[in-house]
């Protein structure tokens, strides 16, 4: 058997600080998608545009009737109540530290994000910078995105052209 | 394959294809592969031809039917008036023939009224060491051996054809079935 290397999305392309914001890719470990059957029982999921859970498992509302379990591999008696995808490799991760980091975002996403809107557990799914995806405030100044794994390159160079911006009108 | 060891196991199988003579290839050289073979692609296959024009009328069944049958059947859609998949070879000192020109009688003026068919694919085949081409030509299967004019108005290039069968590299398909 051949030993292949794995490699992240954002493979040496991040971390990147410009001005007071830093990028950081997270690998999140497993990755499922979780769509309750009809007629499933309470799985204490979310509420829409909630996060529950922390660093090691955290569970995204992640579009109606979807759920992202991350950091954790699903309970086997799980899969009788709804489907499961794995998704471990299929959206890129990164993380936003930093003051302006929401000022950097507004530049990407159509949504409010100013903190007493957009507050801490909250989660969204929209666009960013025209690709589809989630964002979701991990802290007071934190905040988690992810776009199809295919799109890395591209978050991380509008990501990029948006920090600068920021950075430059300081 | 879980996608993070996608960039590995693509180097892996590059190296693997060098040490065997091998290598990568492009959407270029698999145009050039296919039309070796007379291989039809959405350039010949673009909406307006038949079963018929490209060779295929014997793959319709005789006794079923299917859908666009009845049309494939109707008077004007099959016969010797119906350009027909061919391939080209330049014989002049031009040997350039762009996929988008036009076919004439040697003879004959090249206007529109004169128009017999046009090309549809063009490359350089290396294994042949010339430049080779498809195309459509009025009654093309009854006029292999023949010779037209080839006249590409947008780019300004003229040349002299023979018309060839499609398929212009191992045509009994001996590499293909050992």
């Amino acid at each position: 058997m051949v030993n292949l290397i794995a490699k992240s999305p954002c493979a040496n392309l991040l971390p990147r600080t410009i001005g007071t914001v830093t990028a950081t890719e997270v690998e999140p470990g497993p990755v499922t998608l979780i769509q309750p059957r009809r007629g499933a029982p309470d799985l204490n999921l979310p509420a829409p545009n909630r996060m529950s859970g922390k660093d090691g498992a955290r569970l995204l509302w992640f579009g109606r009737g979807q759920y992202l379990l991350m950091g954790a591999a699903p309970d086997a008696e799980l899969a009788k109540h709804a489907a499961l995808v794995d998704q471990s490799d299929g959206w890129a991760w990164v993380r936003l530290d930093g003051a302006g980091a929401e000022d950097v975002l507004a530049r990407m996403i159509p949504l409010d994000l100013r903190p007493q809107t957009f507050k801490r557990g909250h989660t969204a799914r929209t666009e960013i910078a025209h690709m589809s995806g989630s964002i979701t405030r991990l802290g007071d100044a934190s905040l988690l995105i992810c776009v199809f794994r295919s799109m890395a390159n591209t978050l991380v160079h509008d990501l990029t052209v948006a920090m600068k911006a920021v950075a430059a009108r300081r | 394959m879980p996608a993070r060891y996608g960039d590995s196991l693509f180097r892996l199988l590059v190296a693997r294809a060098e040490e065997l003579g091998g290598g990568t290839y492009g959407m270029e050289a698999l145009n050039v592969l296919r039309i070796e073979k007379g291989f039809i692609t959405h350039a010949e296959i673009h909406g307006r031809v038949t079963a018929f024009d490209i060779g295929m009328e014997r793959m319709v069944s005789a006794k079923k039917d299917c859908i666009g049958k009845t049309m494939a059947e109707r008077p004007g859609l099959s016969g010797p008036e119906r350009e027909q998949l061919i391939g080209l070879k330049a014989i002049g000192p031009v040997q350039e023939m762009p996929a988008g020109a036009h076919l004439f009688e040697t003879g004959a003026q090249p206007v529109r009224e004169n128009d017999l068919g046009y090309v549809t694919s063009s490359g350089f085949s290396p294994t042949l060491g010339r430049m080779m081409a498809m195309g459509f030509l009025k009654n093309g299967r009854q006029r292999i051996g023949d010779t037209v004019k080839l006249v590409d108005h947008l780019r300004g290039v003229t040349t002299t054809c023979e018309v060839t069968q499609t398929v212009v590299f191992d045509p009994e398909g001996g590499r293909m079935r050992g």
